[in-house]
């Protein structure tokens, strides 16, 4: 049996239990879009390159607690601009999309804004030609709410293609068809 | 849904598949409007056709009287519990069947052995590299946790009602009674269990229920909040279409219970205040003569009143017990039961009006500790009366006496007139409590949301475990109505038909009607888009005459009785008269989402069949046609042609193009009027009188869904209309169909939008305009303005910044240098 030593996590926030639960406001789910956007109609990703385009929604409130818990910043994400720069940080931090070398792709954080219940946090790169596949890895707020998945719909050429992340899922690779 | 004939057998459990009826093999016809009759389970004596509980139907009743002690120190529940089990089914019944929750917290639990762990580090995504596996100080805290003490049930003591053992066997968190002769139909038995277990750290061990620790607080040692659920063992269900719901508890399905009468005693440290599911029945004991009295003012109070105040709560905190009270709470006719204690709450209460009713006055009250503040004071039990308010329009008169909202280390849950909620303000470092917007509007929605409950399903008591969608899809749609009557400028909900697209057009979803435990992220499943739903179907689709009718008749068939969801579909369409199985059919039983793309317009004229009108239309049409590009370019090039360089070429021709008119032709139109019918004449002189304009709409359904086609009409006259075509326009060929619009003349279109208001979660906006419309992403969006929101900063505490001066700033200086 080979010996392997844990990396402790150093997380010590309190957790928040919503697996199960009859919560309900705490729902425990982000939601991103990622799309590849190409300029012409029928271009073509993996050959010519494209723009990458990331909208990541986020209940409020699951949001206030990570950045109480993970951030220890006061939560008051509906009006305070420091709050809202820390969630974007982290967000665009736990949100990777790496390219077969192993390389982050860089995204741009653009920002974030409250609509309604949400808030939406945005990120744009653009992705080299010659990649016709890429590893996604989504674990916002996975590190603080128990039971937290994510589903990342992506999105090129008209077709959409969803993978759901959880804690024992943290990546998927996404093949450019 | 009229004729139901067909019997299918053993239908309770249908797959997606199935519900899409016999797949074809020649064209690409798909009956969206097939009817359900082949899919729901067939009407019996115990469910009728009508969706009404059948002529027999019968339910179980299991009433319990129990004596529960808490141990605090130890953490620690003792108990002795006697049930009398009522069999009134038809069937001889050899043995029992009891819930055993607390034992999904065993080491050896099926719900213990199967809780995974992820061996990939956070930041690592690259599958091919090596891992180092990593663990967080939750889950170690957690796993710490699980090994200092031990959790389930420790069962002393199972006897009949004389004494007598009897035998019983543990299957996970089920417990199978062996009675010592068989319980025929109408018949009741009596046994008692003791028991004892320990209470969870639930900030650890995660659950509803358990404690939580405050070791700040000024009493050597702290104290804690109590919140006692699915803590003692109660009947498994015995139901006319699953037989024993005997099935293993592994924490995400909630509860199928029976309704039955409680007598409880609870005995806790005497200086704690309890609150609990039914009425307190020795208030003489417990509570001092004031608090008695302020709970008496309390009935007729226009606000809250304090029964314990918040400074009281807090002296409390400090205080030592002397020894024991014991609290006696009566709860009749409910299907679970559940309390809390601590010696850290306040306790506020108000009475709650419903004349006419079965409890004329509904004691709504807020338990909360000092970390609750003002949010609770002002919020908690105004938002329980809010909740009875609105609900009770919607279902029927709140069927108890109390409504009781608890704060502790639960997020949110309910059970019968009691419900734990979350939400606290933050300590600040002034030593004030102060909270976000966010906090709020949680604490109000979470409070409506587990109050909700105890309508759906507490009382319309469908199976939670199997259909997890019947309480929690039906409880999201009325929250979201009562948030947006608390305050429409608050964004309450999350489970409007808008907010569901992103789940809808995803590949990776199942359909609603699949059993709970097999649900991924019921969040979305169960929450949100069946409540999207019920919005849709409510304002859009039938109307709220019709729908408020037909869901206040469900409420009021099923109140007390346990429905299944065909007695839900059945009801609401029985009750609103309109054949809804197309629209169960796309929401509930398949995963296509709403897409309704506006490909073409037509705009046409009638054709007068005079000819001196109609060819000079044809002429003009002709002449309104670019010229052809060689042509452009040669006059551009000054090149002449042939006939204008040798005009004395040109002939009659050049004088007449082929949209002359002739004789021939007026003759021609002379027959043909002389040839109608006095009817057609008279049809065919008003049309070319009225000369309309005629639009033809071309429409393509890509997401799948049938949906009513809702039209946003703008003319160039600066008018707008609002046309609703009913989903059976797609019932011939549900993937294109085309509509014929009529106008008055000069009445012209400039704009067609398809669903202007966003009611159906339509995917996609950019299909929606005609002519299109360029709808840029969100990205784009927010890159071309970046909004900010003021909404809801923590002005409480922002107030006490203080101003920047000259002097302030110049100190400021001094200090750096």
């Amino acid at each position: 049996m080979q010996r392997i030593l844990f990396a402790w996590a150093l997380l010590c926030a309190p957790m928040l239990f919503t697996q199960g639960a009859a919560f309900g406001h705490e729902q425990a789910i982000a939601f991103t879009e990622l799309a590849f956007v190409t300029d012409e109609q029928d271009g073509d990703c993996v050959s010519d390159g494209c723009r990458i385009e990331v909208a990541h929604r986020l209940v409020i409130h699951d949001a206030e607690s990570t950045l109480m818990s993970v951030l220890g910043a006061r939560a008051d994400l509906v009006g305070d601009r420091e709050a809202q720069a820390r969630l974007e940080s982290y967000v665009a931090e736990r949100f990777e999309l790496l390219d077969l070398g192993n390389a982050r792709i860089n995204l741009t954080l653009l920002g974030g804004e409250v609509e309604r219940g949400y808030y939406w946090v945005y990120q744009e790169g653009l992705l080299e030609p010659g990649q016709d596949v890429l590893s996604i890895s989504q674990t916002v707020m996975m590190d603080v709410i128990s039971g937290q998945t994510n589903r990342v719909n992506v999105r090129h050429g008209g077709t959409t293609e969803t993978f759901v992340f959880a804690s024992d899922q943290q990546s998927f690779l996404y093949r450019f068809k | 849904m009229k004729q139901l004939i067909v019997a299918i057998a053993a239908a309770l459990t249908i797959s997606g598949a199935t519900a899409q009826g016999i797949q074809q093999t020649k064209g690409e016809f798909e009956d969206k409007f097939r009817q359900l009759d082949e899919v729901l389970p067939s009407p019996n004596v115990y469910r009728n056709a009508a969706g009404e509980p059948g002529h027999e139907y019968w339910q179980q009743e299991a009433d319990y009287s129990i004596d529960v002690r808490l141990d605090e120190p130890a953490r620690r529940l003792i108990a002795s519990q006697t049930v009398t089990y009522k069999n009134n089914s038809p069937d001889t019944l050899r043995y029992l069947w009891l819930q055993l929750d607390q034992n999904r917290f065993r080491e050896d639990s099926i719900a213990e052995m199967t809780r995974t762990f992820s061996a990939k580090p956070a930041g690592s995504v690259n599958q091919r590299d090596a891992v180092t596996p990593q663990i967080s100080l939750n889950s170690l805290r957690r796993m710490q946790a699980q090994a200092d003490k031990e959790y389930g049930y420790n069962i002393t003591r199972v006897a009949d009602g004389r004494g007598n053992a009897l035998s019983n066997t543990i299957v996970g968190t089920l417990m199978r009674i062996d009675l010592p002769s068989p319980l025929a139909p109408g018949r009741s038995t009596t046994f008692q269990i003791d028991w004892d277990y320990n209470l969870l750290d639930t900030k650890a061990m995660g659950g509803r229920a358990g404690y939580e620790h405050f070791p700040d607080d000024a009493r050597e040692g702290g104290n804690d909040i109590f919140l006692v659920a699915q803590w003692f063992p109660r009947m498994v269900v015995y139901s006319d279409y699953d037989g024993w719901h005997n099935k293993e508890f592994l924490g995400s399905g909630e509860f199928a219970l029976e309704f039955g009468d409680y007598t409880v005693e609870i005995t806790v440290p005497d200086d704690h205040i309890v609150s609990s599911s039914g009425v307190l029945q020795n208030a003489r004991s417990v509570l001092t003569q004031e608090q008695r009295s302020r709970l008496s003012e309390a009935r007729t109070a226009d606000s809250p009143v304090f029964v314990v105040t918040p400074e009281e709560a807090e002296a409390n905190e400090s205080s030592s017990p002397n020894g024991t009270k014991t609290w006696r709470f009566q709860a009749d006719n409910v299907r679970d039961f559940a309390w809390a204690t601590s010696r850290k709450f306040a306790w506020d209460a108000q009475g709650f009006e419903q004349p006419g009713a079965e409890h004329e006055t509904v004691m709504a009250m807020s338990f909360y500790p000092k970390e609750g503040g003002e949010l609770w004071q002002k919020y908690s039990t105004a938002s329980v009366i809010h909740t009875m308010d609105v609900y009770n329009r919607f279902a029927f008169d709140y069927p108890y006496p109390t409504s009781q909202s608890v704060n502790g280390p639960v997020g949110g849950m309910e059970y019968p007139m009691i419900t734990f909620n979350g939400p606290r303000t933050t300590l600040q470092d002034d030593g004030s409590r102060t909270y976000t917007m966010a906090e709020k509007r949680f604490l109000v929605g979470v409070i409506i949301h587990e109050i909700g409950h105890i309508y759906f399903p507490m009382v319309v008591n469908s199976d939670e475990r199997q259909w997890t969608w019947m309480d929690e899809g039906l409880n999201s749609f009325l929250d979201s109505v009562a948030g947006y009557e608390w305050d429409p400028e608050i964004p309450w909900t999350r489970s409007l038909p808008r907010d569901l697209v992103y789940y809808m057009i995803s590949d990776q979803q199942v359909p609603i009607m699949t059993q709970s435990d097999s649900v991924l992220q019921l969040g979305p499943n169960a929450y949100g888009k069946p409540s999207a739903a019920l919005h849709v179907l409510r304002e859009t689709i039938l109307g709220r005459e019709k729908f408020d009718f037909a869901f206040r008749e469900y409420s009021r068939r099923w109140k007390f009785k346990r429905p299944t969801p065909s007695d839900f579909f059945r009801t609401m369409e029985e009750a609103s008269g309109v054949d809804l199985d197309w629209f169960w059919r796309g929401w509930f039983y398949t995963t296509d989402h709403v897409d309704i793309s506006l490909d073409r317009v037509f705009h046409m004229e009638m054709n007068t069949e005079d000819p001196d009108i109609d060819l000079a239309r044809l002429r003009a049409d002709k002449q309104a046609e670019p010229k052809p590009i060689g042509v452009t370019a040669n006059e551009a090039e000054g090149r002449q042609t042939w006939v204008e360089r040798f005009p004395d070429i040109q002939d009659f021709y050049d004088q007449n193009d082929i949209y002359t008119v002739t004789n021939k032709e007026r003759n021609a139109y002379k027959s043909f009027l002389d040839g109608l019918e006095d009817w057609e004449r008279a049809a065919f002189d008003r049309a070319v009188t009225e000369d309309g304009e005629y639009y033809a709409l071309e429409f393509s359904n890509i997401g799948g869904l049938v949906m009513p086609i809702i039209l946003g009409l703008e003319f160039t006259d600066g008018t707008t209309e609002k046309m609703y075509l009913p989903a059976e326009i797609w019932r011939r060929n549900p993937h294109r169909v085309s509509k014929l619009l009529v106008f008055e003349n000069g009445k012209q279109l400039e704009q067609i939008i398809v669903d202007p208001d966003w009611e159906t979660a339509d995917a996609d906006l950019e299909n929606n305009y005609y002519p299109r419309r360029i709808t840029p992403s969100r990205v784009e969006a927010f890159k071309v303005q970046r909004p900010f929101s003021y909404a809801g900063r923590d002005i409480m505490q922002d107030m006490k910044t203080e101003l920047a001066t000259e002097e302030s700033e110049e100190e400021a200086a001094s200090a750096e240098e």
